[in-house]
């Protein structure tokens, strides 16, 4: 599939732009998170091995650790977008995040006891945080802005094949060498330390705005009273309060006994996989017939997800996981680069970092209140019922949020950053 | 504004800056990077591996110096089956201790096990298979350690147990979900009715209230159960809202009730009499165990004050056993110790060892 990384960006280059270099650097920004997703995923993949067996943690440790990781990034991402603007810096910015998550790699070879452990991935996760928008607006200067879903599409394919290989590079290594957890997190930080290697040389600082103003605070507010951009945000704080989140819909799938408990933990992988193959394909096609459509598209997949596992309940096991699986995976290709494609392309150049991380961030804190609205739901009702709301729900907003995207996509993209001032 | 050059588009910050590849002491200079990081990984690998194979050679030599029991003589007496944990090529195996000799030799099955528990009538494993994607299995084992019947387990083993004659198991697994977004995690813990092989669904299907009201909490966790003498009765550990509470169940009416507000890990006494079971500690905030007696109804503190991951076993009526891990790599090595639950202090029963559970044979 990386056949269609060689033509990148494709079309007539504008003056000034090699084609090649324009997608080299896009193909190096997907190298970093292939090597870093490799990384990552490889401690992801045996930590909870090592945190029971090897340490021995009461469950109730291990849930207190991932509570207390999971809350961390929403607020550093706004903060890694900012400071990326406000230094106009976004390759440093990153690469601190990047470092941050390596150095932690070898920070788990250090530390054993269950507080230093939750220190140690919370400062990951703060290096994850921070360098998701910068990495971004760094993926948006290097393309026109008519590119931008197919460069976004790129990128997303190269971290879900890091995603991928990462529990492979880890389990092999254990294989080969029992129980050597150690060798685990020092082959990560190995891999990690390539990845911001290879940042660090290929991806250049995003060139200076001739004219722009420098970025304040102020310029924050001029974002966000940005009519385009607020109301696309707005669209991802409902679109994500819409969606259950897929640990809910993976434990749907068990429940219909389309999965065994041994293949339980393999489920992400054929969504990955549908993620992996289409991201180009739907990022093109949003270049083309415009990025709204697409997003809603992939809504519709979600919906298509949820009836089959809300009413498909006549279905064979196989067909009912093709179809969950396969149809989460259109949901993320049309989605997650779609959508930064679309946040970058209605804010000024100075402001994307924290424009995207805006909308990512609402996107996460919609999520968050969806989580919250099913356990509750599940709990107080049942999970059947507690589906047929959320497909309700869906039904009903998702004509209103589209109007909200093709508005803002339509509006006048008047830019907040000469307000700023 | 803060704009400054980058470091080589220093005589050309503007636009056509971007479109210079890097230059040729850059890529030198990855590919120094990336060849040293490669070769000293690589390097790293290698030599753990030959420390490994080096260890597990001496470790078979060090076994062939061992004087080992033979199975059927240690099942004869009562005796003590644990997870060895000696290194050599019978580490993590089944091991059976005589209770009369818990330092000296030990006889060995050839089943490796992550956890064991035994009864008189019966043994529950639960087993690691390491692979590309490492699954586990629970294996029922008959009164001389044959396997009878294997089925699938769905997480990381964590805790078995035995009813006192063997008529009923309970294992616990750490179930990793892999969302694709975030980690996800909860226990799962199943009661199996031995005679028939059945097993009843899991625990957090079944009814648990509160002084007689439901808890429908969605985060409700539930792990190490305890028999009382042969069940259907038993207690476990709720976990929820970030609190550990003990319940006392019954497995022929699937249902729960809350007897305690601060408790994880119970283990009841042959004779019914004592519960031991693990509080958080107000000041340090680690778990310590306490012995509640079911007539006073009064607690007594236990001096141990280092990790137990697992609930204990009961060499009898007032002595209880269990393991702690041991040197650097406490994961790899831990001994049991025993203690009485008058709060004496603890001393070494079985060296290197883990997982216990007393068996005295039935006599028929």
């Amino acid at each position: 599939m990386y056949t269609s990384v060689r033509d990148l960006p494709g079309g007539p280059p504008p003056p000034g732009r090699s084609t090649t270099r324009v997608g080299g650097t896009v193909v190096a920004l997907g190298t970093v998170s292939l090597l870093t997703d490799v990384s990552s995923e490889m401690v992801t993949a045996v930590l909870p091995l090592y945190l029971t067996m090897a340490l021995g943690l009461s469950p109730l440790a291990f849930g207190v650790l991932d509570g207390l990781y999971q809350g961390v990034t929403v607020l550093v991402r706004l903060l890694g977008g900012y400071v990326a603007d406000r230094f106009a810096r976004p390759k440093v910015t990153a690469q601190v995040g990047y470092g941050l998550s390596a150095v932690c790699k070898l920070g788990l070879l250090a530390v054993s006891s269950p507080t230093g452990i939750g220190a140690v991935l919370a400062v990951d996760r703060t290096g994850k945080g921070l360098r998701t928008a910068p990495r971004d607006a760094l993926i948006a200067a290097a393309v026109p802005e008519e590119l931008l879903g197919r460069a976004f599409g790129v990128h997303r394919a190269m971290d879900t094949a890091g995603a991928l290989l990462g529990p492979l590079v880890a389990f092999a290594l254990l294989l080969y060498l029992p129980d050597d957890y150690d060798s685990v997190f020092l082959t990560s930080a190995a891999f990690a330390a390539a990845g911001c290697t290879v940042l660090w040389a290929f991806v250049r600082e995003r060139p200076a705005v001739a004219g722009a103003v420098a970025v304040r605070l102020r310029s924050l507010a001029g974002l966000v009273r940005d009519v385009s951009l607020r109301r696309v945000a707005l669209a991802a704080l409902a679109l994500g309060a819409l969606t259950v989140s897929d640990g809910f819909l993976y434990l749907l799938l068990r429940d219909r006994d389309a999965v065994s408990a041994t293949a339980f933990p393999l489920l992400f992988v054929g969504t990955a996989v549908a993620y992996l193959v289409l991201a180009v394909p739907l990022g093109r096609l949003a270049d083309r017939v415009g990025r709204v459509p697409v997003l809603v598209g992939g809504h519709g997949a979600l919906l298509l997800c949820y009836a089959a596992l809300r009413w498909g309940a006549g279905l064979p096991g196989p067909a009912l996981l093709v179809l969950v699986l396969g149809a989460l995976g259109v949901y993320y290709a049309a989605t997650d680069g779609v959508l930064a494609a679309l946040a970058a392309s209605l804010t000024p150049a100075p402001l994307r970092g924290s424009g995207i991380a805006l909308v990512q961030t609402a996107l996460a804190a919609g999520r968050l209140v969806s989580a919250v609205l099913f356990g509750l739901l599940w709990s107080a009702l049942d999970q059947d019922t507690a589906m047929t709301v959320f497909v309700a729900a869906l039904v009903a907003g998702l004509p209103v949020t589209w109007r909200l995207l093709r508005d803002a996509e339509n509006g006048t993209r008047r830019a907040p950053v000469a307000s700023g001032g | 504004m803060a704009e400054r050059p980058d470091r080589t588009t220093r005589t050309r910050p503007d636009l056509r800056g971007t479109d210079a590849g890097p230059g040729r002491a850059r890529v030198v200079a990855v590919v120094v990077v990336l060849v040293l990081l490669l070769a000293g990984t690589g390097g790293y690998l290698a030599w753990s591996r030959s420390a490994q194979v080096r260890a597990a050679a001496s470790a078979a030599d060090a076994e062939a110096g061992r004087t080992r029991l033979a199975v059927d003589d240690v099942l004869a007496v009562p005796h003590l089956v644990v997870r060895n944990t000696e290194p050599g090529p019978s580490y993590g195996k089944i091991a059976l201790v005589p209770v009369s000799d818990p330092a000296g030799p030990r006889a060995i099955v050839d089943l490796a096990c992550a956890r064991v528990a035994a009864s008189p009538r019966a043994g529950l494993c639960l087993q690691e298979v390491p692979g590309l994607v490492t699954t586990y299995r629970s294996i029922l084992l008959d009164a001389s350690m044959r396997v009878v019947s294997t089925t699938e387990l769905g997480g990381i083993p964590s805790r078995a147990r035995m009813s006192a004659a063997g008529s009923w198991a309970a294992s616990t697994v750490f179930v990793t979900g892999h969302a694709y977004t975030d980690a996800q995690f909860s226990t799962r813990t199943v009661l199996t009715d031995v005679p028939t092989g059945r097993e009843l669904p899991d625990l957090e299907q079944w009814v648990t209230t509160r002084d007689g009201v439901p808890v429908t909490a969605v985060d409700r966790n539930y792990w190490g159960v305890s028999f009382i003498g042969d069940g259907p009765g038993f207690y476990a550990t709720l976990g929820t809202g970030g609190r550990r509470l003990l319940v006392r169940g019954d497995a022929s009416t699937r249902t729960m009730q809350v007897v305690a507000d601060d408790g994880a890990c119970p283990s009841v006494s042959p004779d019914a009499a004592h519960v031991v079971y693990k509080q958080q500690d107000a000041q340090s905030g680690s778990d310590r165990f306490v012995a509640w007696s079911a007539d006073s109804g009064r607690l007594t503190a236990l001096p141990e004050g280092r990790v137990v991951d697992d609930q204990v076993a009961w060499l009898d009526a007032d002595t209880v056993a269990y393991a702690v891990g041991r040197g650097v790599a406490a994961t790899v090595d831990s001994d049991v110790w025993a203690a009485p639950i008058d709060g004496r202090p603890a001393t070494r029963l079985v060296p290197d060892a883990s997982s216990p559970s007393v068996v005295v044979p039935a006599r028929d």
